[in-house]
């Protein structure tokens, strides 16, 4: 496999001088368009509200960050630029290595460094001169960050692939196939969960339980797991959501206070295999493309 | 250089546009490749420089397998398309952006084919005309110095003044390593150009031979009647007389009419192809 950083650097180069003057209007339209929807919930009742910012930051990247990782490769689609494209000298991986770039490195830099100070812009607007009781949104790291970065690789991922798999309209067919997929399996995993399932009789079995318990404030006093008789009465749920345990509940006495359980969930042992599944994707879509891209011919 | 065994190749499984082809071709000519419309030049060209892959049959170029598109034989293969992209930019930006993948690329031999060209060197390609871009496209492909340079109809746009200009340059350009395959179907500009001559016809490669030995076994001739050639292969009628391809018997020296050989070749095949077995 053939890898050098210099002709990784050559092709980031090109890619910038030959597509700087798509890339200032483009990042400049999404400017844009971000400013009108601030403007917009800095006239609504509540003000420019921080979830409104993050979903503002969040979806806004996601969608427009789409859009664009769709046009990286598009070149490879074209029979004229293609030609250029496909015979210029570098390999395979550092053309995808470059797209990549491009689409999770260089973009989100762009559309933080044009959109977070709109952002504040407009909270300053919101809160300092109409008053409104609305924080300023800040990017920190919490549990849910790497699931945005997640989320924002796979959606990449995706739109990277599908530049590369369609000749035309590649935004629009790349939605539909995420949405196809999305609604396939959420429909699919039920049916095939109650298959494994099997009837819905319900029945003792023993299993690990893991306990929780908290207090008042939801600080914990308990977490233990303990070997318990249980009745079962599974259903399945949507992928990467944990099955219920219906009609069945714990009650028990934690220095002479009665707990009820008010959330009970079935884990498999195997459980963290699958979250391993949805994590390696993103590596394999990356995959899928750097096939399609070996094998293109014009 | 390149060594092309039994390749088949086609868009559609069931419909071939190569089909069982041979060439074998060393470096240190530069080759004209002939065929009518829809022969198959472009596809063969395609095949040889990696942008398609063949279905059947081997095709190794510099020692490589193109399919496999490495950037070691890609910086050795050049293909000048016939329809050519120029991003938004200057003659300097784009140098600047794309020389840098070859390592052999000669800026001084760019700028000098520019001049010969009379392109001006600040002009942004897209403010180009589409002959003065090939000029460019042209310019470029051989300051390369690629070991092998493809041109699918460079001539295509080009002027009159153009074409001989673009001659004139290819004619002292080629080195002993490298070679240069001409694809085109405008057999008047690769006279007085070419030492080989490449026939693609029936998706196979009908006729390889140099220039001398076409010369050496017919005679190219223009006469006021048919009586006057012994053996006349394919005449065509001119404004005195007949222009007239016929087998030479006497070995006269003769200047190969490029478009007379080939539609000699096209309509009379078996006979002009058994002088060359």
């Amino acid at each position: 496999m053939q890898f050098s950083i210099h002709r990784i650097w050559l092709l980031v180069k090109k890619q910038w001088a030959e597509n700087l003057q798509l890339y200032c209007l483009g990042l400049l339209a999404v400017t844009g368009v971000m400013a009108a929807v601030i403007v917009f919930n800095i006239t609504e009742n509540e003000g420019l509200t921080k979830p409104t910012q993050q979903n503002l930051v969040l979806v806004g990247l996601m969608v427009s960050g789409s859009i664009f990782t769709t046009t990286i490769l598009s070149q490879f689609n074209d029979k004229i630029k293609g030609i250029q494209a496909l015979t210029l000298p570098a390999s395979t991986l550092e053309k995808l290595v470059v797209a990549l770039l491009y689409s999770i490195v260089v973009f989100p830099i762009c559309f933080l460094v044009l959109v977070y100070p709109l952002i504040c812009l407009g909270h300053y607007i919101d809160a300092e001169m109409i008053g409104k009781p609305n924080l300023l949104y800040i990017p920190e790291w919490n549990k849910q960050l790497p699931l945005v970065i997640f989320l924002y690789l796979l959606l990449q991922g995706i739109a990277l692939m599908c530049s590369v798999l369609f000749k035309r309209y590649v935004f629009i067919k790349a939605v539909i196939l995420t949405i196809a997929v999305f609604f396939g399996v959420l429909i699919l995993n039920p049916w095939l969960a109650k298959k494994i399932i099997g009837p819905q009789v319900p029945k003792q079995i023993t299993a690990n339980i893991h306990e929780t318990v908290y207090d008042d404030h939801q600080n914990v006093l308990v977490n233990k797991t303990v070997k318990e008789l249980i009745w079962t009465n599974l259903y399945p749920r949507a992928p990467y959501a944990d099955m219920e345990l219906n009609n069945w509940g714990i009650y028990q006495k934690y220095k002479n206070i009665d707990y009820e359980s008010y959330h009970v969930v079935i884990r498999h042992n195997y459980n963290a295999l699958f979250y391993a599944l949805l994590v390696i994707s993103v590596p394999f879509l990356w995959l899928i493309t750097w096939f399609r891209l070996k094998e293109k011919e014009l | 250089m390149i060594s092309i065994n039994h390749l088949n190749f086609g868009y559609h499984k069931k419909y071939m546009v190569l089909e069982n082809l041979n060439l074998h071709i060393k470096p240190g000519h530069i080759y004209g490749l002939l065929g009518r419309n829809g022969a198959g030049k472009s596809s063969l060209l395609h095949n040889i420089c990696g942008l398609l892959f063949p279905s059947n049959g081997t095709c190794l170029v510099a020692g490589e397998t193109p399919a496999n598109r490495k950037p070691q034989f890609l910086q050795q293969v050049y293909l000048l398309p016939e329809e050519i992209y120029l991003p938004n930019v200057s003659i300097k930006n784009y140098l600047a952006i794309y020389a840098p993948f070859y390592p052999a690329f000669d800026h001084d031999m760019f700028y000098r084919f520019l001049t010969e060209f009379d392109i001006p060197k600040e002009n942004k390609l897209q403010n180009m005309s589409y002959g003065q871009k090939k000029k460019v496209m042209i310019s470029f492909a051989l300051a390369t110095q690629a070991k092998v340079l493809l041109m699918d109809e460079p001539t295509n746009g080009l002027d009159i003044p153009s074409k001989k200009q673009f001659r004139k340059i290819i004619a002292g350009i080629i080195k002993d390593d490298q070679l240069i395959i001409i694809s085109t179907h405008q057999v008047k500009d690769l006279d007085s150009l070419i030492d080989y001559v490449l026939v693609l016809e029936d998706k196979q490669i009908i006729l390889n031979q140099p220039i001398e030995n076409i010369t050496e076994k017919l005679a190219f001739k223009q006469v006021i009647n048919l009586d006057e050639v012994a053996s006349p292969i394919y005449s065509e009628g001119a404004l005195k007389g007949y222009a007239v391809v016929a087998i030479n018997h006497k070995k006269e020296n003769s200047r190969l009419d490029m478009e007379m050989f080939f539609n000699a070749v096209l309509s009379e095949k078996q006979l002009v192809l058994s002088q060359f077995n």
